[in-house]
């Protein structure tokens, strides 16, 4: 049957391009992009990397809309490459964090190019408030903690900025330390104890303060941290955190496990909830905390042997127990102690351990087939004696991390101590050697750290907690050591 | 007839009538990438010339040789280099446009990571320009913005 007018495209197509017909008819008069669609927009916003986002949140008030809608957060958050935060390690509150998007082309700069770390992100203060009420108390005599030192080329009479204070702050007080990331969001700690305090989003400086327990640490009940850690539920679409410690009493001169106190936040809550859980758990020390399809896993470090396995808590089914490891790599070695590199985290949706196997190996095993015991492989091993350095180099630590699927061709990050990382690429070059310049400390934390756009507000659910921005609070504080800009650079050896 | 079509397929042509009177001819396998031009061949059939009102004699070339270039599946990065390097801004904007009109996914995608490469570092007016966008900000929620922007992008210029 012939049809007597052609037919027009379908609906949707037409639905979309009805601007465009506008547009394309006087073409050669109007820009092009004028009255763009905005899921045409969205199409190329979702391909920029997080620095040109953040830029373009300050377009227009739809795009700001646009970027920061939970779904494009989501769909964004998935295409952003695996990413490290570094932030400097010594005497300093170290507050900064500067991002380090783990893209192949960073790595193949030549040794003349520096590539910048940027962006730079904030966490809060640990001890702002009475920071600012030390600022706000001109004293008479100056007080040793704080001094105000004005920044000498202060523009406050041509913007109306107000001026940036110069705080010399102490990291006993302030400095955070970070539990895990999970989501895009960082976990902060106390950098003593290690138990949460604040959930965090370095990339829209937005944080929230935990709950105080009742069963928390205090001048009155010490407690012994076992261990800590940060989740997502996909199940309920809810953040959670635990707190572990072990409470003691005193019987005639020496001290007796009284109780282990196992307790969960649901972020966004005011409260922390007590869980029932194998006490035999309390003799040990959890670490590297991982969430991986709703379960926070551990590396155990089990009391006076020092056995280590996997331990995983289940954030559905509240269950605590044990989680097949690694052939071979936790077995008893004599001289494996408490601070011999060992890693755990999740890349990609796998799990992965990093370890020292012996002087010289790193070793890095990859569980293809979550929760099944044999799929645990191990997919480098690593000499780092013939690495790029050249030379045995005794105080390698030989974490690493994954930075690709390992089936899209490998490539991992070293790290090596005084601040290098080694870049390797068994296909393409081996080892490279990088070094982080711009700054005067002499050691570097990485933080594994994937950055994401969501907003603490989408997550916290209600007006129970109050989500802080770290702009508005401390926008006119900066500290004495925030005057660096990190940059990466290749050595050539 | 049906045999006659099958055996013919792999060299059949289309013929495209872009929105300024001329004719272009491509391969059916190529047409079939483009889900427009497809959804308009079922409708017509394949022996009427297709109308595209809204693909024009600049861009449609192009199109054209990307997808000559995509059934023998020799598209590489190379490829998609050299296809781009020459490329100002408006004629890409262009094309993303016809390809999103055309619906051929496979380009569409690669001038949307294009276009986004172009924006990479450059700085907010720029991007304002570049999509025709007003600033509606208040000057207060203006230079807030721009302090946040100041810290996390302290010592490092935007580039123009």
């Amino acid at each position: 049957m012939k049809r007597k007018k052609y037919s027009i495209p379908s609906p949707r197509v037409s639905q979309r391009c009805n601007k465009v017909v506008d547009e394309t008819e006087n073409h050669e008069l109007c820009p092009y992009f004028a009255n763009i669609p905005s899921h045409l927009v969205v199409q190329i916003l979702l391909q920029l990397p997080i620095k040109s986002l953040l830029i373009c949140k300050c377009v227009c008030k739809m795009w700001k809309a646009l970027i920061s809608e939970p779904h494009f957060v989501k769909l964004h958050f998935h295409k952003t490459p695996v990413s490290l935060m570094i932030r400097t390690k010594d005497h300093r509150v170290s507050r900064t964090l500067h991002l380090l998007e783990c893209e192949p082309e960073k790595f193949e700069i030549g040794s003349d190019n520096h590539v910048k770390l940027q962006p730079i992100f904030k966490l809060p203060l640990r001890d702002a408030k009475s920071l600012r009420e030390k600022m706000m108390n001109k004293p008479k005599r100056p007080v040793r903690a704080v001094r105000l030192v004005l920044e000498k080329n202060t523009d406050k009479n041509s913007d109306g900025d107000s001026q940036m204070l110069n705080i010399d702050s102490k990291p006993y007080y302030d400095k955070f330390g970070v539990v895990n990331s999970c989501n895009g969001l960082l976990c902060l700690c106390c950098p003593f104890e290690g138990n949460p305090l604040v959930i965090s989003n370095p990339v829209t400086g937005e944080f929230i303060r935990l709950p105080k327990s009742a069963n928390a640490p205090s001048r009155v009940r010490k407690l012994e941290p076992v261990g800590f850690g940060f989740g997502f539920q996909p199940k309920t679409n809810e953040y959670m955190v635990i707190q572990i410690w072990n409470k003691y009493v005193r019987r005639s001169y020496t001290r007796v496990l009284e109780r282990m106190i196992f307790e969960i936040n649901t972020v966004g809550t005011l409260s922390w909830r007590n869980v029932e859980v194998d006490p035999q758990v309390s003799n040990s020390t959890l670490k590297y905390p991982t969430c991986l399809n709703g379960v926070i896993h551990w590396i155990r470090f089990e009391g006076q042997t020092q056995n280590r396995s996997i331990l995983c808590f289940c954030l559905e089914s509240e269950r605590l127990q044990s989680f097949p490891s690694p052939p071979h790599v936790f077995r008893n070695h004599h001289t494996v102690s408490r601070n011999e590199p060992i890693s755990m985290g999740e890349s990609r949706g796998l799990l992965y351990i990093c370890d020292r196997s012996s002087f010289h190996d790193v070793t890095m095993w990859v569980m293809k087939e979550y929760g099944i015991g044999e799929s645990w492989t191990k997919v480098y091993n690593i000499d780092t004696s013939i690495s790029a350095l050249g030379r045995p180099d005794r105080w390698r630590c030989g974490l690493c991390w994954p930075l690709k699927h390992f089936e899209d061709g490998a490539s991992l990050l070293l790290y090596h101590s005084c601040k290098c990382l080694i870049y390797f690429e068994p296909e393409k070059y081996g080892f490279k050697v990088f070094r982080i310049h711009g700054t005067d400390s002499e050691q570097v934390q990485i933080i594994p750290h994937t950055p994401s756009l969501v907003s603490l507000k989408d997550v916290v659910k209600g007006d129970n907690i109050e989500v802080l921005n770290i702009y508005s609070m401390c926008a006119n504080v900066k500290l004495r050591e925030e005057n660096e800009v990190l940059s990466l650079s290749q050595q050539l050896v | 007839m049906a045999q006659e079509a099958s055996s013919s397929t792999s060299s059949k042509t289309i013929s495209l009538k872009t929105g300024d009177g001329e004719i272009f001819e491509i391969e059916a396998s190529a047409a079939k990438q483009m889900k427009t031009v497809q959804r308009l061949i079922d409708d017509l059939g394949d022996d009427i010339t297709i109308p595209l009102h809204n693909v024009f004699s600049k861009e449609l070339p192009k199109i054209i040789e990307y997808y000559k270039k995509d059934i023998t599946g020799e598209i590489t990065k190379d490829f998609e280099a050299e296809f781009v390097k020459d490329l100002n801004d408006d004629e890409v904007k262009v094309l993303f446009l016809a390809a999103n009109y055309l619906d051929a996914n496979k380009l569409f995608e690669f001038l949307s990571q294009n276009i986004a490469d172009r924006l990479e570092s450059k700085s907010v007016e720029y991007v304002r320009k570049y999509f025709g966008v007003e600033n509606d900000f208040t000057p207060e929620e203006e230079s807030k913005l721009r302090e946040e922007r100041a810290w996390s992008f302290r010592g490092i210029k935007e580039d123009e």
